[in-house]
């Protein structure tokens, strides 16, 4: 027990009530998610993005402040589909899971699916369609279509996938390669062309989707931003 | 599907926190004895929350974190992270090795090292205490983003289940110059069995 050893304190109310977990703490990474790149401290992107954008953008000129972009968070087992090009999607800290971005550049409508898993057990995905890559891929263009995006015009773009740990192939840990591959099937048999994509390798990942432009941003710890 | 974490009831989230307080009391007393200075926990915390939100716990999904991690198996599968902010693992290596200049690969094995005895006292009482098996597979290191690590280490519990149960506890040194936290992360067929064991599901 932890009272056995002269140097666990027994009290540990000592500790006090830490602010490092619970609800609260979520709140406060909600608002550091705000530290999105685009924002703010990237003024060339910010033009570029806005150029052509949607009149509800004020254009920050003069010191005058300019609507601040809305960023969608799609997490673990979750996909989102919008045609706002003021809101930005971002999937944070991938590690084996991917993130599979899809656009309509004519119709300016992007999609985001944050999926976990190669293949669903039912091939339906229950409640959570988006956590399995062959029920995800499905799902995602078909909330496309509705938004207004046409199939045939579609692209994907994907990001994530890396094994985080070092371990054998066969390892459930090891799932990046398989949802990367489980993804490219299903977009191969929808005939939707990857573009490009940031995946695979050891390094964890947070990912950022610009409906305005189709335009996708990786970053990784220790790397320099990039732009894909 | 049958949702086994998603269902838990707040009687059954409190025995498997009491779980925790056991494991994690066995647990601060062996990396006070490993560093030989005191070592304060918190009281442990259980809770059930959705899939997408785990990621977010402590701190931030791109928080740059050194976690070890430890698969549980036998009778009560699961999952065992032990994790620190960077600075705090380095300053976890200084006590064991001396002052390093980066996480070298000896300073590697040295936290494997650590989240191996951690969970293995933790698993020694959790057994002790409910009389199941269980045993870790060997310790593996990542130093990345939190998000990252724990995404990864999650990807079991969501083939079952869109919820995960997380027992949690934080260690810290008098001096906090140390910070690290222990989550356990028991599989939904694990809580059944956990349950049963203490006379709690028939």
């Amino acid at each position: 027990m932890a009272g056995s050893s002269p140097f666990v304190n027994d009290d540990r109310s000592a500790l006090g009530p830490l602010p490092l977990f619970g609800p609260g703490l979520w709140r406060r990474e909600a608002q550091r998610a705000l530290s999105f790149p685009g924002h703010a401290g990237n003024a060339s992107f910010q033009g570029e993005s806005l150029s052509g954008g949607s009149a509800k953008l004020a254009e920050e000129e003069g010191g005058r402040r300019r609507e601040s972009p809305e960023v969608i968070r799609v997490g673990m087992a979750e996909g989102h589909v919008t045609g706002d090009p003021s809101s930005i999607l971002a999937a944070l800290g991938l590690g084996s899971c991917v993130a599979v971005m899809l656009y309509d550049p004519a119709r300016r409508i992007a999609g985001m699916a944050h999926i976990m898993l190669p293949t669903s057990p039912d091939g339906v995905g229950g409640p959570t369609p988006y956590k399995f890559a062959d029920t995800a891929i499905p799902r995602l263009v078909e909330e496309m279509v509705k938004a207004g995006a046409k199939p045939s015009r579609l692209v994907a773009k994907l990001a994530g996938g890396a094994s985080m740990f070092q371990t054998a192939a066969e390892s459930p840990l090891n799932i990046g390669q398989r949802n990367i591959q489980a993804v490219q099937e299903q977009l191969k048999r929808l005939n939707i062309r990857v573009v490009a994509s940031r995946t695979g390798g050891n390094v964890g990942r947070s990912v950022f989707f610009y409906p305005a432009t189709g335009m996708a941003r990786v970053r990784s710890i220790g790397q320099e931003e990039q732009e894909f | 599907m049958d949702d086994i974490i998603g269902s838990l009831s707040s009687r059954e989230i409190d025995i498997l926190r009491e779980v925790g307080n056991v494991g994690a009391g066995h647990a601060a007393t062996a990396l006070s004895r490993l560093l030989n200075r005191r070592i304060l926990m918190t009281v442990p915390r259980a809770f059930v929350i959705p899939l997408r939100e785990a990621p977010d716990l402590v701190g931030g999904a791109e928080t740059l974190v050194v976690g070890i991690y430890l698969s549980v198996t036998g009778d009560a599968p699961g999952h065992m992270l032990f994790f620190a902010p960077l600075e705090s693992a380095m300053a976890l290596v200084e006590v064991l090795m001396g002052p390093q200049e980066d996480i070298t690969e000896m300073a590697r094995s040295a936290l494997e090292e650590v989240g191996n005895i951690l969970t293995s006292s933790y698993l020694t009482a959790l057994s002790d205490f409910t009389g199941l098996l269980v045993v870790p597979t060997p310790p593996l290191i990542a130093v990345d983003m939190l998000g990252a690590i724990l995404s990864t280490v999650l990807v079991e519990v969501g083939k079952a289940s869109d919820y995960v149960l997380v027992v949690e506890t934080e260690f810290q040194d008098a001096g906090r110059a140390l910070s690290g936290y222990m989550v356990f992360i028991p599989e939904g067929i694990a809580l059944t069995t956990i349950l049963r064991s203490l006379g709690e599901r028939q």
